[in-house]
């Protein structure tokens, strides 16, 4: 484990009452920096806290948001449950996958983009919903995804939109 | 201690009174009511998440789960209403909606749970439309079991049993959800001495031995109950065969001995039965190659050997830790009462004790002390079953674990280590027995903790490997005088054989009759034996189950002996390092093909089924000696009838009246108290044999269920003599002694004391006992192997 990564976890295993609820935040701070949580990162978390390698693996898989394969850089997640699917979600993944040229669980060639269906994020009010990097994005449809996109180009060429 | 609260209650309209924390699951099974369970697993906690055992409760607004919920008084439980059938129907429904229904083709076939209850239970169809999930079908999940996820309900019986009853904490559930899946960190090896049990405890047909994999179905298979040898734990298990050939193992429970788990290296202990190294018939040294001879002639050959060398007093018979007590005694009777000798002897290997002479403990004992010292003794790797027991004494009773020894082995479970070479720990147990007796300060800081912990402690027991007689006896003064202060204590000794303590029992020693009734003329040790025969002192040498040639610790005495005395046979289930020196070598039944008593290590004799037939010219060690002893016409001294031999051994023992203390088995003159001294120079190294699980020459080195878990032999370093050395780990070395020499690959760490390299034990491509002496010590120099030229690219 390098050192920082050692102070940072001695450091969050401070903040609680059992070492173990150090856990999840150490393996957020690993993909912060790894872009995802690596075997060693597991290992470390492990000796960390004091459970075994297996253990973490089982909390880390747990976790959607722990991604335990290198993501893209931007994190687009569309829910797929049964509010969003009625205000019209399934037109809207089926356009962005066509968008990003990726589908469900891929991330782009370039390694900037990350596509997931996931279960209701609870804004079930202003469906369709969708997540990015964290930040939520209400009554999404074709067109204000386009906005978005073009916004995320700032820090990521946008795909071009594949032929019909 | 309270008197435990009884509670009354009503199942089904039957009363059943039991104590107050009853589990309804546990109060139903007393009147006899099974209620369907799939999670639940009576040895461990309940949890709750199948939800198959649900029962209607009066007064509870739903139904409630039997596995959890405890009794109280007055309860009337409902096992079978239309409301708890129609629940069942519904957690089946559930459970088979993604089940592929394998049935015809899965191992599990006839004794799953889940096609039980659905039958019982179950709704005759499915409602779904959608296609089913698919999972992974063939996860290897290690050495030792084949995964169907598919066919996995998610009980997560398996991982809370690496959990809580392993301590291991290596198999998990992943994912998540019906997504959830039963695997390891990064898909690796599940790797553990207990993994089989998660085979028998899986309520479905996902977890598949690889042994058994397609190779029988339950209702083909007869069932002997038997125990296990393979160590001294004597765990009781089943023998289940198919046309007379064995097909697998399966616990049966005794809570005394086993808490109804058995190790690997137990479970998957018997392919050996069915390989090429399996002696089937007797073999006859003729011009210098042992060849295929029959059992006439061989005993006509080892009957006139035999009986010449005794006749001029220079034979000597070694063995009986590998037969059953009946058998052991047997031998004992063949040396003293067919070729007038007590040169018989037991132990081929350090161990000099195979019980306690005073303090006997049971397995049980260790439930709930609060201080466990072992002494010597790797129980993970000696007594599997009797570790799980420490496991949990330390993991659930935050018992005090205390490993006093030369190296620091790798247990599961916390424990103060404490680096002591062998030889100095009686003086050390004579201190403290000192310091509690007069309430004096010990000398060193481990002294004073330990004398600390003894005296918090209400219960101590202490487990010992008998290889150290001083040490023998001041844990057991130790233990007098912690008796005397009123506490509770006693001493467990592993064997170094399964049936060690029998042997010793039945008076497979020197100096001691059956009931460890003393004998007035003491016969030879085997180190005495070996050193007469290398001396060209003994014309004949009778060998039963013992392997000196690799186990003994002086080796090249052991390897001369065996080379020099004229005539040598041995009796033996393979072909082993002993058997290859012999002039006739017997084709031995294996304790599938017998039945008998054997004894373990606390002492407990239990019986054991024949399970199989022996192939046609092998003969059960008894069989062999009553033979020889009728060709040397004394055919009534012996019979190879087990029930004659052991009504007579009984007898014999009952005279003998053995009472403690136990008269002790004679010691070598070579056996010392104490330790080496280190080499300060560090030019030469303190060779410590380890002992594995899977080690091992003879059955365990031929048994195909074992190879894959076969250890590799190392030799392990203090990383600061390796750096030293200039040793890196996996670099190849050579140990070099004053009588020979081994190459092995290096392990690096900090498990091995400096000063000393671990060297693996009984392993026969790199035996240790090259470089011993007859009482274990050895002093090595260490050269490493060139390195090759790509290495250093
Ligand atoms: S593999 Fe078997 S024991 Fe383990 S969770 Fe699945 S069904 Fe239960
Ligand atoms: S602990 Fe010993 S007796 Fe028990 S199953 Fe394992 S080898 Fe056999
Ligand atoms: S259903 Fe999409 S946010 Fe709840
Ligand atoms: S057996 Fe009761 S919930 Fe599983």
């Amino acid at each position: 484990m390098t050192p920082e990564r050692l102070a940072r976890g001695h450091e969050l295993v401070a903040r609680y009452p059992r070492p173990q609820s150090a856990l999840v935040p150490f393996l957020q701070y690993c993909q912060e920096q790894d872009g995802y949580v690596t075997l060693q990162a597991m290992r470390d978390a492990a000796e960390l806290v004091g459970i075994t390698p297996g253990e973490v693996e089982s909390i880390a898989s747990f976790y959607t948001l722990l991604f335990k394969a290198p993501a893209g850089k931007h994190i687009v997640q569309v829910c797929r449950t049964l509010s969003c699917m009625l205000r019209g979600a399934e037109d809207l993944q089926a356009y962005i996958k066509r968008r990003l040229g990726i589908g469900h669980l891929e991330t782009s060639a370039d390694g900037q983009y990350y596509y997931e269906e996931v279960e209701c994020l609870a804004a079930c009010d202003r469906a369709p919903c969708l997540q990015h990097n964290l930040e939520y994005h209400y009554d999404v449809t074709p067109a204000s995804f386009d906005k978005l996109l073009d916004s995320w180009q700032a820090s990521a060429p946008a795909p071009a939109m594949p032929a019909e | 201690m309270s008197e435990t609260k009884m509670v009354k209650l009503l199942i089904d309209g039957q009363e059943v009174t039991v104590p107050d924390g009853t589990l309804v699951v546990e109060a139903a099974k007393q009147l006899g009511t099974q209620i369907p369970v799939y999670c639940y697993h009576p040895k461990m906690d309940p949890v709750g998440l199948c939800r198959i055992c649900l029962v209607e409760i009066e007064k509870a607004p739903k139904l409630q789960i039997a596995c959890s919920t405890r009794v109280t008084e007055g309860m009337v439980v409902r096992t079978m209403s239309p409301k708890v059938a129609e629940a069942r129907r519904g957690v089946l429904e559930f459970l088979l909606l993604n089940h592929p229904l394998d049935c015809p083709i899965c191992d599990k076939g006839g004794e799953c749970d889940l096609q039980d209850f659905t039958m019982e239970y179950g709704p005759g169809a499915s409602r779904l439309t959608e296609p089913k999930l698919h999972k992974p079908k063939r996860v290897d999940l290690g050495p030792t079991i084949v995964l169907d996820e598919e066919r996995c309900i998610l009980c997560r019986r398996c991982t809370r049993f690496d959990n809580e009853i392993a301590q291991e904490r290596n198999l998990v559930v992943v994912e998540r959800g019906h997504n959830s899946l039963i695997g390891t960190i990064d898909g690796g090896d599940y790797e553990s001495y207990f993994s089989g049990n998660t085979t028998e405890i899986c309520p479905v047909g996902a977890l598949t031995s690889k042994a058994y994999r397609f190779r029988a179905r339950p209702w083909d298979l007869s069932h002997a109950d038997s125990v296990c040898t393979q160590c001294s734990v004597g765990c009781n298990y089943r023998v289940d065969a198919r046309f007379g050939n064995i097909m697998r193992t399966f616990t049966r429970e005794n809570s005394d001995v086993d808490g109804g788990w058995i190790c690997d290296r137990g479970r998957y202990t018997f392919n050996y039965l069915y390989e090429p190294a399996r002696l089937r018939e007797p073999l006859v040294r003729r011009d210098g190659d042992l060849e295929r001879a029959s059992f006439a002639e061989a005993v006509a050959l080892t009957a006139e050997k035999l009986g010449a060398a005794a006749a001029a007093g220079r034979a000597g018979v070694i063995g009986g830790g590998r037969l059953s007590d009946e058998e052991a005694f047997a031998l004992q009777l063949f040396a003293r009462k067919v070729l007038g000798t007590n040169n018989i002897d037991h132990r081929a290997r350090l161990q000099r004790y195979a019980s306690p002479a005073r303090f006997g403990a049971r397995l049980r004992d260790l439930d709930d002390a609060d201080l466990i010292l072992m002494f010597g003794a790797i129980t993970p790797e000696q007594a599997p079953i009797l570790d799980l027991r420490i496991r949990r004494a330390v993991a659930r009773n935050a018992a005090h674990l205390v490993f006093v020894g030369p190296f620091k082995p790798d247990l599961a479970v916390p424990f103060h280590y404490v680096e002591y070479a062998t030889g100095a720990i009686g003086d050390l147990m004579e201190a403290l027995a000192d310091a509690l007796k007069r309430g004096a300060q010990p000398q060193g800081a481990f002294a004073i903790d330990l004398a600390r912990n003894l005296n918090e402690a209400s219960k101590i027991v202490a487990v010992h490997n008998g290889r150290n007689p001083v040490a023998a006896s001041a844990l057991e003064q130790l233990i007098e005088t912690l008796l005397a202060v009123g506490k509770r204590g006693g001493i467990l000794v592993v064997g170094s054989q399964g049936n060690a303590r029998g042997a010793e029992a039945v008076g497979c020693v020197p100096n001691l009759g059956p009931g460890y009734a003393p004998l007035a003329n003491a016969g030879m040790t085997t180190a005495e034996m070996l050193t007469a025969a290398a001396n060209g002192k003994l014309d004949a040498l009778f060998i039963a189950g013992a392997n000196p040639a690799l186990t003994f610790p002086d080796g090249a005495l052991a390897r001369k002996a065996l080379e020099s005395v004229p005539f040598l046979a041995v009796a033996e289930q393979v072909m082993t390092e002993t058997a290859a020196y012999a002039n006739v070598v017997f084709a031995a039944a294996s304790q599938f093909e017998k039945r008998g008593h054997v004894t373990n290590l606390e002492g407990r004799r239990q019986a054991f089924a024949q399970a199989v037939e022996a192939p046609i010219y092998v003969a059960t060690d008894a069989a062999i000696v009553s033979a020889l002893a009728s060709a040397l016409n004394k055919p009534d001294v012996l019979d190879d009838d087990p029930d004659w031999l052991f009504s007579r051994l009984q007898a014999v023992e009952q005279a003998a009246k053995p009472a403690e203390p136990l008269a002790r088995p004679k010691l070598d003159p070579s056996v010392t108290a104490h330790g080496d001294n280190l080499d300060a120079q560090r030019k030469t190294f303190t060779v410590v044999p380890v002992p594995k699980l899977y080690a091992g020459g003879g059955p365990s080195l031929h048994d195909p269920g074992l190879a894959p878990m076969r250890p590799q032999a190392r030799a392990s370093f203090h990383e600061d003599d390796a750096l030293l050395l200039g040793i890196a780990q996996d670099r190849v070395v050579t140990l070099t002694g004053p009588n020979g020499s081994i190459t092995v690959a290096a392990n690096v760490g900090t498990s091995a004391a400096v000063g000393t390299v671990l060297v693996t034990a009984d392993m026969p491509e790199a035996p240790v006992n090259r470089l011993l002496d007859a009482s274990g010590r050895g002093r090595v120099t260490v050269t490493p192997a060139p390195l090759r030229k790509e290495a250093l690219a």
